[in-house]
């Protein structure tokens, strides 16, 4: 496996798992029940800051037109815009995987999983522009990154509360993650219609080139889960209809996780070429 | 809130249709001397201008003749105000013949790009 597969590998790993522990962390802020087991949070935290870490390396390694020194890394990673972000963003995630591993939970820390996830706008192609353009796409792109977050990591906190909840008890969640996730939603599909204007002026991209093709695939699959979405709230999610609301919540991470993973494609690929 | 989310959706393309786009990964947009260019002056520097803001400690430029003999470069440097232009100066002057020029620049955001032109000094 080529190191762009292996970059791209770990991206997806990182970005996952990222994604998912930023939802799952803020589920109980609003939802006001933790069903998530706290050794399921540690290893999403454990895999965030691993493949995060192997992420980078890559990316370094990849970059490297002669045998990498010393001195090269510590240009790289001090000299550079990149560096800087990249830097900054593995910090975030290993202070967020720390205070995980130790038990932190609440507000603060949910704060430091949205700064780490929203960080991940300040390198690749959401940092190539400048001055208020440039501000306004790292703002679309981590707007895009923070609702897919709250939504898919709080769906996976849905789906295990739904796994042991009565009847009563699971209406009431299914209405609490509803009102945040039409936010959330709204955030993606913002966020994410923004970013494809400002990188490749366009609307709709063009599926001539890699780029475009891939980004036309993560759209199709974006919309699948956008109306699985609305299937849900409009149809499953009745208390008799609990188990094919399971069954769509799955269906809804399936999807995310292979748009997470064109989206890991995308980013190693030229906007027009 | 549909009608703060539709609100927020209206401004945001109206902003965003406004707003410039990023071209791609970084290109050489153009260069002193041009590429194909035959100049009767030996230049005393070479220009490179890209696409995007690129990173002065990654980049990397080579000057050989059509013998296959290396020219002597000076540390490049950005042009001042201006992070998308390279300025590589020539550490001494270069005689009659065609050159090629081979770079390799990283972008502000991350991405590696590479590329060749050949020019000629004909006085």
């Amino acid at each position: 496996m080529s190191l762009d597969w292996w970059a791209a590998t770990l991206r997806f790993t990182h970005i996952s798992a990222s994604l998912f522990l930023l939802g799952a962390l803020a589920f109980p802020l609003y939802a006001r029940v933790d069903p998530l087991p706290r050794q399921s949070i540690n290893a999403l935290a454990l895999t965030a800051l691993g493949a995060g870490a192997a992420w980078i390396g890559a990316m370094a390694l990849g970059l490297a037109a002669e045998t990498p020194s010393v001195e090269w890394l510590r240009a790289l990673l001090f000299s550079t815009e990149f560096g800087h972000a990249w830097l900054l963003h593995l910090g975030l995630t290993a202070l967020l995987a720390t205070l995980v591993l130790f038990g932190g939970r609440g507000i603060l820390v949910v704060a430091i999983a949205g700064v780490q996830a929203a960080s991940l706008a300040l390198f690749g192609h959401s940092a190539v522009l400048e001055g208020w353009q440039g501000g306004a796409l790292i703002a679309a792109h981590a707007a895009h990154v923070l609702g897919a977050g709250v939504w898919m990591g709080g769906a996976l906190s849905l789906f295990v509360f739904l796994g042991k909840a009565d009847m009563a008890a699971g209406n009431e969640i299914v209405r609490r993650f509803s009102r945040v996730g039409y936010a959330a939603v709204a955030a993606v599909a913002l966020g994410g219609a923004l970013n494809l204007r400002l990188v490749v002026d366009v609307w709709l991209p063009d599926i001539d080139n890699t780029y475009g093709a891939l980004l036309t695939a993560k759209i199709a699959l974006a919309g699948a889960i956008f109306a699985l979405a609305a299937f849900n709230r409009l149809f499953a999610s009745k208390p008799e209809r609990r188990k094919i609301l399971m069954r769509a919540i799955v269906a809804e991470h399936l999807l995310f996780l292979a748009v997470v993973l064109l989206a890991a494609l995308v980013s190693a690929q030229a906007p027009h070429g | 809130m549909f009608r703060h989310i539709a609100r927020l959706a209206i401004a945001a393309m109206l902003f965003a249709a406004m707003a410039p786009a990023a071209s791609a990964h970084t290109v050489l947009e153009q260069s002193w001397p041009r590429a194909g260019e035959a100049v009767a002056l030996a230049p005393a520097s070479l220009r490179l201008r890209f696409s995007e803001r690129i990173e002065l400690v990654l980049a990397r430029v080579t000057l050989i003749s059509a013998r296959g003999e290396s020219a002597a470069l000076g540390e490049p440097s950005l042009e001042a105000g201006n992070r998308r232009t390279l300025v590589i100066p020539l550490a001494g002057p270069l005689v009659s013949g065609q050159y090629e020029v081979t770079w390799r620049v990283v972008s502000a955001d991350g991405h590696p790009s590479e590329g060749r032109f050949r020019f000629s000094v004909a006085p």
